[in-house]
């Protein structure tokens, strides 16, 4: 079921800004050679908000929000920060285990421009390859219902509150962004995530990790942004 | 514009299959009980009990054999209590002599995930020992885990 909704949601995203591309495409011609610019000149800022991790609440069992910041440098480098919050609070329905968290994340790192070229220095759209070192750190709770001892008997159950824990990984990806309207974009990007580390407390270790997923040594993870473009020149 | 579209095509279906293949399933552990994993050893050399030897664990006021007859035996693998704080190992030999062995820990209900739940581990604080076969009793790793490590080591009078 969570495969099925998977591919449902990633195929209803993916298919909007390939129908996009083909109305910008009389635009990029338009715009084919009237701009030059060099490698690292600061042509514009971009902010933008993803919608993917409000979407993925409607499939798993955590939600993020999350916003970013960055500027184009030659249309070709893009050094991004992004700043977001993840949240969770579940159930497991087998085990009855109770997992609660909310913390703040952060990604810096750049993404790079491969449609550009000597012909088309500006299209509307770019293919990009992403790039991102991304931290967390927070508080967490679980509650577990009480496991036996099957040679004393007796009983001993977890309740732990405000666990605090952290982790680093590293992101790298694909992303598509095409514009849609004067200084406006939409995007699409997904990533593989490789933990570099983490906090465990001498009980447990974080489940979800806000910005990063299921806490597994690698995983996958993706974005939907709506972006807004402040032109310099 | 064709083949930057069908580019853009073919990266969407790769990417989605990618996706999709995500799985976020866990591994647990086979395991479910920590064991206080005993090694035997005669000055620095690991040893097979010579003897018969019957080793017993003090539940709740009563003498639960773990291994009736452990000659032959080099290493031992014991459950420990999840709410005492000291376990009580009994080490009978032939000619009615005996050793026991108090092993002080504390106990540590650990989170897995949510899908493997919880399970028990201890850290082994102190030892305590009679002194009729066995030497001395050391404390190699004192944290008692799925791990196979050699938790405590029993050196036996030569």
């Amino acid at each position: 079921m969570r495969t099925l909704g998977y591919i449902l949601l990633s195929s209803l995203l993916l298919a909007l800004p390939l129908r996009m591309e083909a109305q910008e495409s009389i635009q990029s011609k338009a715009d084919a050679g009237k701009k030059k610019s060099s490698f690292f000149s600061l042509n514009s800022m971009s902010v933008s908000a993803d919608i993917f991790g409000y979407a993925y609440s409607l499939l798993g069992e955590y939600t993020s929000g999350e916003a970013a910041v960055n500027v184009n440098l030659g249309n070709r480098l893009y050094p991004t920060v992004e700043i977001g919050a993840g949240w969770c609070s579940t159930t497991d329905e087998t085990t009855g285990i109770k997992y609660k968290t909310a913390a703040p994340y952060y990604r810096v790192g750049f993404d790079y421009n491969f449609s550009t070229t000597k012909e088309k220095p500006n299209p509307p759209y770019a293919i990009l390859g992403i790039f991102r070192f991304a931290w967390t750190s927070g508080k967490y709770d679980v509650q577990a219902p009480p496991i036996t001892d099957p040679v004393w008997g007796g009983e001993a159950s977890l309740n732990l509150t405000d666990v605090k824990g952290s982790a680093s990984w590293a992101e790298i990806g694909v992303g598509l962004r095409m514009k849609i309207a004067k200084n406006f974009h939409m995007g699409w990007s997904i990533r593989y995530k490789a933990r570099i580390s983490q906090k465990k407390g001498e009980q447990s270790q974080m489940w979800y990790i806000p910005g990063y997923g299921i806490n597994k040594s690698t995983g996958f993870g993706g974005t939907y942004s709506f972006i807004y473009e402040i032109p310099f020149k | 514009m064709r083949i930057t579209g069908n580019i853009l095509f073919g990266i969407c279906a790769a990417l989605t299959l990618m996706l999709a293949a995500c799985d976020n399933g866990y591994d647990c552990s086979i395991n479910n009980v920590a064991y206080n994993r005993i090694g035997f050893y005669s000055g620095s050399e690991k040893l097979e009990f010579p003897e018969p030897l019957s080793i017993s664990l003090v539940v709740n006021g009563n003498d639960s054999i773990i291994a009736a007859d452990a000659q032959g035996e080099e290493e031992i693998a014991l459950p420990m209590s999840y709410t005492h704080e000291c376990d009580t190992v009994v080490f009978r030999y032939s000619g009615n002599i005996a050793d026991t062995i108090f092993v002080s820990h504390r106990n540590i209900v650990y989170y897995q995930s949510m899908e493997c739940g919880t399970v028990m581990y201890h850290r082994i604080g102190e030892v305590r020992h009679t002194r009729a076969l066995i030497d001395s009793v050391a404390i190699m790793h004192n944290f008692v885990n799925f791990d196979a490590n050699e938790n405590l080591r029993i050196y036996f009078a030569q």
